[in-house]
């Protein structure tokens, strides 16, 4: 009797067997009738099965994304909160007990009376939660966007949101600073005292990283990772990708496509979405950003540390902070210290053609008030925003002098309807900075005033900058131009040491001037030199040497330069 | 542009899933070890069209889908740490959707309920109405038959007939040995062969 082939049909039927199985199946069925009936069941069924493989459930995802996404989100934040450990219950044990042997010890009385009697000491814990120092704009992400406020406390796994003209700033638990831009996503990952990894999911952030051990700080931005040791630097997310700019220290990037590749100060790296990788030197406008946050954080902890040695000189029995960890304000205290955001008219920045946030502009929230060399607070990094109003040259004879309402610096640009701030942000009436607005520095550039309407142009500077050969440093007496007089007032203030606010507009000497560029340059480096930033510093005459490797300043950058 | 005009932060519809790499699953895999929760949302939009197709055919259920799509990333993201690399990341995702399944279909059959009402007559939708209805047609009787297998067969025989994996890949994913499941698949396929005769035949007696 005859074996049927049944089992071996449906390999036939998907061509599974080998060439001589085929041939005796094949044998087979020419003289089974049941066999060929059984394969054209199994030809049906394969026909219904890759019918039905084309198939796909039409779901409703827009339920299903939101139930995953608030499960996943509620199990970020249960892995984020802190973990009971076994040999953290040790420890306690431990420590209980040995407090019970040091009140139960048999006491001496004169050990102890000899002994000065110090106030107890409290340990004060680092705070684990990121403070908002700003929120402008800042929206926490979730089922309900819930608005966040300066003073707010946040916590790893949350994810935050800056409008289109919002921006905010904020401190990590590692004492790293945080600065937000706008149109920026990102989450706060992790944020531990020695553990910190963000998310950038679009837009960008400056990141001033504290020195503090930890155990890593990574900021993710698609495929792109950010590892950082200690540094000041930025990472965006766009449509054309995820940059990574560094301003001071280095930064390890490692990409899924790219590879990894180490971005140090004064360079940025550009990964496009196919993976490509661009490196190219900082643009000023992101350097400034970068030097905002670096300013910022760097104001904030000067701040902090006043406080904190008030408190140390006025309380002796008040809490020591614990090693490595700022004391922190309380919100009402940083209230306080703060110029609120409201407070401050600002125009809501026109996105880019890109619809991408760029570096923006700077930063004149809170954290405007910062110290400056000569003590106090000074308002402000003195921002370089193109101002949205008619520009008129302030009337009057030469730009030495002041026009009236107009800034005591030397640029004499006047903003018919404003205090004329360099900002495009005018004060309100009894605004508390309003005072002190001679203390911003703004740059008078013919090359900035180029795009602009004629009527911007000042006449005087043009013939002076077509046909001006090299001329001697500080020219002196009434042909003087406007970026002359304001080198000039940039060194006298280097002198008297708060140099800090021309540094803007020597940067804009550096890039559109011909002839005061090597001045502006040296000038910065001796800037940050003044300001104990001499990471900064070397940047600047490292930049120096490479645009002008004879120039008048060789040997000083040389020398600073160590070479 | 308002910030109301940006796209919505995550979790927005996503092409299909074809096309992803392993190497881009396992550096998101990476990333979720490390909390990172973009990560993982980025992994479930690249994946979650696979997940509801091979949850729909291994259960044949279509109601409480949406249930079964979110106990299996609830489960893989417990899972995810667990992930040394030993296999391929699908093959994992696999396993992961093969157990929510085989625990759906014992406790669905349990209830000893008739799973014809549960598959609804308009299932899918497409610019050609006969050919939806056709597919239809076609995935409901594939779905009768596969009724008629055990739990660990129908796992076996969906991820090779109908997700296209091989005898060693299921062999990981449902933790059997590679004979087991050559034997698993060869008698699934004469069982689902059989039914199919048999549906066939009564839906021509019935006609």
């Amino acid at each position: 009797m005859m074996r049927h082939e049944t089992e071996r049909l449906w390999a036939l039927a998907a061509d599974e067997l080998d060439l001589e199985d085929k041939r005796y199946v094949e044998l087979h069925l020419s003289d089974c009738p049941e066999c060929t009936d059984s394969l054209e069941a199994v030809r049906l069924a394969r026909r219904a099965l890759s019918t039905a493989r084309l198939s796909a459930p039409s779901l409703d995802w827009a339920q299903t994304d939101a139930r995953v996404g608030a499960l996943v989100e509620k199990r970020m934040r249960a892995l984020a909160r802190p973990r009971w450990m076994p040999w953290a219950a040790a420890g306690s044990l431990v420590a209980v007990a040995a407090a019970l042997t040091v009140l139960l010890w048999p006491a001496s009385p004169q050990g102890d009376s000899a002994l000065p009697s110090e106030p107890p000491l409290v340990e004060v814990e680092a705070p684990k939660t990121i403070r908002v120092e700003v929120a402008r704009g800042l929206t926490r992400v979730s089922a309900e966007s819930e608005p966040v406020v300066a003073g707010a406390r946040l916590e790893s796994g949350d994810v935050l949101r800056t409008g289109v003209a919002g921006r905010a700033f904020m401190h990590l638990p590692d004492s790293s600073h945080l600065r937000v831009s706008a149109a920026t996503q990102f989450a706060l990952t992790r944020a531990e005292p020695d553990d910190v990894a963000l998310t950038v999911s679009r837009g960008r952030i400056a990141v001033r990283a504290s020195h503090a051990a930890r155990r890593r700080f990574v900021v993710h931005a698609g495929d792109v990772a950010v590892y950082v040791v200690g540094t000041v630097f930025s990472v965006s997310n766009g449509p054309e990708g995820v940059e990574v700019a560094v301003s001071e220290g280095a930064v390890r990037v490692a990409s899924g496509e790219a590879g990894q590749a180490s971005v140090v100060a004064g360079q940025r790296l550009l990964i496009d979405p196919r993976g490509k990788a661009k490196l190219r030197a900082l643009t000023p406008a992101l350097e400034r950003e970068l030097n905002e946050v670096q300013g910022l954080a760097e104001a904030v902890s000067s701040a902090e540390q006043q406080v904190a040695v008030v408190a140390a000189k006025g309380g002796g029995a008040g809490p020591r902070a614990a090693p490595g960890a700022l004391p922190r304000l309380t919100p009402e205290e940083s209230k306080a210290r703060v110029v609120e955001p409201e407070a401050m008219v600002a125009p809501t920045p026109a996105p880019t053609a890109e619809g991408q946030p760029q570096a923006d502009e700077p930063w004149d929230g809170p954290g405007t008030v910062f110290p400056s060399l000569a003590g106090g607070f000074t308002r402000g990094v003195p921002p370089r925003v193109e101002s949205p109003r008619p520009v008129e040259l302030a009337p009057g004879p030469g730009p030495s002098e002041k026009a009236p309402g107009s800034v005591s610096g030397p640029g004499s640009l006047s903003v018919p309807g404003s205090s004329s701030g360099p900002s495009s942000a005018p004060l309100k009436s009894g605004d508390i900075a309003a005072s002190e607005e001679s203390e911003w520095a703004t740059l008078p550039s013919p090359a900035r005033a180029a795009p602009l309407p004629p009527m911007l142009v000042v006449p005087s500077l043009e013939p002076e900058a077509a046909h001006a050969p090299a001329r001697p440093v500080t020219p002196r007496g009434p042909s003087k131009s406007l970026e002359e007089l304001f080198l000039e007032k940039a060194e006298a203030s280097l002198e008297k040491g708060g140099c800090e606010r021309f540094l803007p507009g020597l940067e804009d000497l550096v890039l559109e001037s011909r002839d005061a560029a090597q001045r502006a340059r040296v000038l910065r480096a001796r800037c940050f030199e003044a300001e104990l930033r001499p990471r900064q510093a070397m940047s600047e005459y490292a930049k120096y040497l490479e645009a002008w490797p004879k120039g008048r300043y060789a040997d000083e950058a040389r020398a600073a330069l160590g070479q | 542009m308002t910030a109301d005009a940006l796209p919505m932060p995550r979790l927005v519809p996503t092409p299909p899933p074809t096309g992803h790499g392993e190497a881009r699953l396992l550096r998101l895999v990476e990333r979720i070890k490390a909390d990172d929760a973009l990560a993982f949302e980025e992994l479930y939009r690249l994946t979650r069209d696979d997940v509801a197709r091979t949850l729909f055919h291994l259960t044949g259920r279509r109601n409480d889908l949406d249930d079964l799509v979110q106990e299996t990333y609830v489960r893989l993201l417990r899972a995810v740490p667990a992930f040394r690399g030993e296999s391929q990341f699908k093959t994992f995702l696999y396993r992961v959707c093969g157990n929510v399944a085989l625990m759906h279909l014992r406790w669905w059959r349990r209830r000893r309920e008739d799973l014809s009402d549960e598959v609804p007559e308009q299932l899918f939708q497409g610019a050609d109405p006969e050919r939806a209805a056709q597919q239809a047609q076609a995935t409901r009787l594939v779905h009768r038959a596969l009724e008629t297998l055990s739990a660990k067969k129908r796992v076996v025989f969906v991820y090779h007939e109908l997700c296209g994996m091989g005898p060693e890949e299921i062999a990981q994913a449902v933790g059997a040995s590679y004979n087991t499941v050559r034997s698993r698949l060869h008698s699934a396929r004469l069982d689902f062969t059989r039914a199919m005769k048999a549906l066939v035949h009564d839906a021509l007696v019935s006609s």
